[in-house]
C-alpha cells in the first residue's frame, strides 16, 4: 500500500498516532544527520519577531515541541490537522510548552483565517495527503499576506527506496511503499507554480543506518497496515541484514519548497 | 583523568564533529544539480557519511560530558570549532571537488595514524571513519583524474585548488589543549599527518595535471567559526 492522498487515509492511518510513532521512531534512532529534522525545518523559515504562523497537517505537534526553546513571544502559532485525534495529541504534547498555541481541526483547503492574514503557512510532509491539492494551495495563498510564504516539505522519488527493494524482494512482487506520493520533490515546483509565482527548493541531506531488524519490521508493518505476518518478515529482514554486514543504509530524499505569494 | 586532559579530549571531539557537521550539508548542496546523476548520488552518500561521522563524535562527546548529544549541532555559530576549509561556502564543481578531495585525503591520513591510538574509542572511530573515507578518496580521485583530462576543465580545477589549498594549513594546526593529547600520543601528530596527507595528495594532483606552485604553499588566515 502506498501512502497517497486516499480519502480514507486520515481515518485509517492517522486517527491514532501509533503507526506514525513507529515511523518517527525509526528516523529518531537511526538517522545519520545529528541535527533534528524539525530544527532544520524551522531554520529554513524566515520569521521576524512578530509573525502569524499557520501549520496545516500538524500531526503530533512535533515541530513545535522540538523547537519549544526557540519560540519567540510574538509568534502567533496555529496548529491544524484534519484529524481531531492528531490535534488532541498535539495539544497534549504542547501542554507543557509556555507559548499560547492555537489549535484547529480543519482540512487544508478550508483554513479558518481571514484573507491575507497569515505570514507563513507550514505544510511539513503533508501536501501529498490532500485530496484536492490545487484547491488547498489556492486556499493557502488566500490566507497568506502579500510577501508571505508557504513552506512545504516533502520527499523525493529516491526516499527510502532501499525499503521498497527490501519489501519487494520479500513479497516477490514490485512494491512501492513511498513512491506514489502526489506531491514530491520532483513535481512539487510544477504543482506550486500555478498558484505561487516564486518557488524554490532547499534540499536536506540524511540517511538511515539501521542495524535493528525489529525496527525495520515495525516500520514496514506500520506502512502496510500490519496485514503481513510479522515473523516471516522479521526473519527475512534479519537474514538480509546479516548478509549486508549487519547494517543497512537507507537514503532519505527530502527537502522543502519555499513558495512565495 | 586530569581535568585538562579531559577538556582537551572534549574539545578535540567537538572540533572533529563540527567539521563533519559543517561539510556534510555543503556537499549536499549539489543534490539535484550535480554534473551527473551518478555524481549527485555519490556526493549525497558522502554527505550522509560525513553527517554520520559528526554524529559519532558528538555521541562520544556527550558520553564524556554526560549530556544530550542533540544539543551540540544547535550551538550558536560563535561556539563552533571548525577549520575554515570545512566551512567555506560551496563554490563551483571544481571547488567542491578540490575541497572534498583534500579533506578526504586528510581524513584517510588521520584515520590511518589514529588506528594505533592507545585510546580505544579514538581507534574505533578511526576504523569506522577510515573505512568510509578510503571509499570517498577513491571516488574523488577518480573524479579528479577524469576532470583533469580536459584542458578547459583542468583550468577550473587549478582554480579550485588555488582557492582551497591555502586553507589546508589549518588542518595541521594544533591547539594549546591538543598538546595534552599529543604528549600522550592519543591523537596523530600533525606533522606526521601532513606527511601522510601529502603522500596521498601529491601523486593524484600530478596525475590530474594540477600544478602545485610556490603560491600554493599552505598558509591562510586562521579563525575558528562556523555558520550554519
Amino acid at each position: 500500500m502506498a501512502l497517497s492522498n486516499s480519502a480514507s487515509l486520515v481515518s485509517e492511518q492517522y486517527s491514532t498516532p501509533v503507526n506514525l510513532q513507529a515511523r518517527i521512531a525509526l528516523h529518531e534512532r537511526f538517522s545519520l544527520n545529528p541535527y533534528d529534522w524539525m530544527l532544520w525545518v524551522l531554520d529554513q523559515i524566515e520569521l521576524g519577531d512578530d509573525a502569524c504562523v499557520f501549520e496545516v497537517g500538524c500531526g503530533t505537534g512535533r515541530l513545535w515541541k522540538t523547537n519549544a526553546h526557540r519560540l519567540r513571544p510574538g509568534w502567533d502559532i496555529t496548529l491544524s490537522d484534519q484529524s481531531a485525534g492528531m490535534v488532541a495529541q498535539a495539544r497534549a504534547a504542547l501542554a507543557g510548552v509556555a507559548h499560547p498555541f492555537r489549535f484547529e481541526v480543519c482540512p487544508a483547503d478550508r483554513v479558518p483565517r481571514e484573507e491575507a492574514s497569515v505570514d507563513v503557512v507550514i505544510a511539513n510532509h503533508m501536501l501529498y495527503h490532500v485530496p484536492d491539492l490545487p484547491a488547498a494551495l489556492k486556499e493557502i495563498r488566500r490566507v497568506l499576506k502579500p510577501g508571505g510564504a508557504l513552506y512545504a516539505a516533502t520527499n523525493g522519488a529516491g526516499h527510502m527506496r532501499e525499503l521498497d527493494t527490501l519489501y519487494s524482494d520479500f513479497t516477490g512482487q514490485a512494491m512501492k511503499l513511498g513512491m506514489s506520493l502526489s506531491f514530491t520533490l520532483e513535481n512539487g515546483a510544477d504543482l506550486l507554480r500555478p498558484v505561487f509565482p516564486n518557488v524554490s527548493l532547499i534540499p536536506h541531506v540524511d540517511a538511515l543506518d539501521v542495524d535493528d531488524a525489529d525496527a525495520l519490521a515495525d516500520y514496514l508493518l506500520s506502512i502496510t497496515g500490519g496485514t503481513q505476518a510479522r515473523e516471516p518478515l522479521l526473519a527475512y529482514i534479519q537474514a538480509r541484514l546479516a548478509a549486508m554486514g549487519g547494517r543497512m543504509r537507507i537514503g532519505k530524499d527530502s527537502g522543502m519548497f519555499v513558495a512565495r505569494a | 583523568m586530569i581535568p585538562e586532559f579531559k577538556q582537551a579530549l572534549e574539545e578535540y571531539a567537538l572540533a572533529r564533529a563540527d567539521e563533519q557537521f559543517m561539510l556534510g550539508p555543503r556537499s549536499a548542496e549539489w543534490q539535484g544539480r550535480g554534473p551527473t546523476s551518478a555524481e549527485r548520488e555519490v556526493l549525497a552518500r558522502i554527505a550522509q557519511d560525513e553527517l554520520g561521522h559528526a554524529r559519532l563524535w558528538y555521541a562520544w562527546l556527550a558520553e564524556m560530558r554526560g549530556q544530550d548529544p542533540a544539543q551540540y549541532p544547535e550551538r550558536p555559530p560563535a561556539e563552533g570549532r571548525c577549520s575554515p576549509l570545512f566551512a567555506l561556502p560551496t563554490g563551483d564543481w571544481a571547488f567542491t571537488l578540490a575541497r572534498q578531495f583534500l579533506l578526504d585525503a586528510w581524513e584517510v591520513a588521520w584515520s590511518d595514524l589514529a588506528l594505533t591510538s592507545p585510546m580505544p574509542r579514538i581507534a574505533e572511530l578511526a576504523a569506522k571513519i577510515g573505512a568510509d573515507e578510503r571509499d570517498h578518496l577513491a571516488q574523488t580521485s577518480t573524479w579528479l583524474k577524469r576532470f583533469g583530462r580536459n584542458a578547459a576543465r583542468r583550468r577550473l580545477l587549478q582554480a579550485g585548488f588555488d582557492a582551497t589549498w591555502p586553507h589546508t594549513a589549518e588542518l595541521f594546526a594544533a591547539t594549546e589543549l591538543d598538546t595534552w593529547l599529543l604528549d600522550a600520543k592519543v591523537i596523530p601528530d600533525p606533522a606526521m599527518t601532513r606527511q601522510a596527507w601529502l603522500a596521498l595528495v601529491d601523486p593524484r594532483l600530478r596525475a590530474a595535471g594540477v600544478f602545485l606552485s610556490e603560491a600554493m604553499s599552505p598558509g591562510g588566515a586562521g579563525g575558528h567559526r562556523f555558520r550554519r
